[in-house]
């Protein structure tokens, strides 16, 4: 089942409530996300990313995820 | 030999290690070939270690990182990150700082020329 752009938005959303979110990408397989969270400061961007990952509940896993290609941009507000 | 025991060995001997899908010479996805395509540039010397030829290879280099994707960079030993995160720190400058805090040879006029690209 491909995956929109919007239920990546729902699924970050539920993990970083505060976050500022931006997903593009409209063709089912490739998409970018920035993610501006208050949670990601004092963390480098692998645990940054690691909790993005995890946010995403095992869709980026294996060769049968829904989603194969994710770009991140993480930080934390400036 | 388990997958994880094999993945030990392997970023142990050597001090760059890049788990990707394809090959340095012939990368099978976008964001490997970015990756592989830096370091090649940058004239780095490293490993490549193809995860499609290994399935058992394939899901345990995601346990040994707790890093879902691939492709995965790692420096003597350490995870450093996946592409989007080596993508950033060859722009900014701190790929090279890694590089050269553990003794990493690269050519620094190559190096310059990405960010200078891509500025």
């Amino acid at each position: 089942m491909p995956i929109t752009a919007h239920e990546i938005e729902t699924l970050l959303r539920d993990g970083f409530p505060d976050a500022q979110i931006t997903v593009q990408g409209d063709d089912g397989a490739h998409f970018a996300a920035e993610i501006i969270d208050p949670s990601f400061k004092g963390k480098n961007r692998v645990q940054q990313q690691r909790a993005v990952y995890a946010a995403l509940k095992g869709k980026m896993d294996g060769s049968n995820g829904d989603l194969h290609a994710l770009a991140l941009t993480t930080k934390a507000p400036e | 030999m388990t997958a994880e025991t094999q993945i030990k060995d392997t970023v142990t001997a050597n001090d760059v290690v890049l788990f990707m899908k394809g090959t340095k010479a012939m990368p099978q996805c976008g964001f490997s070939s970015r990756v592989a395509g830096v370091l090649n540039f940058m004239g780095v010397e490293f490993a490549d270690v193809n995860v499609l030829a290994d399935e058992a290879l394939r899901q345990g280099i995601k346990d040994y990182s707790d890093w879902p994707t691939v492709p995965q960079l790692y420096v003597k030993g350490e995870f450093v990150g996946g592409c989007d995160i080596i993508t950033e720190m060859t722009l900014s400058g701190e790929l090279d700082t890694l590089f050269t805090e553990n003794g990493v040879t690269f050519d620094q006029a190559a190096a310059d020329k990405i960010r200078e690209a891509n500025g």
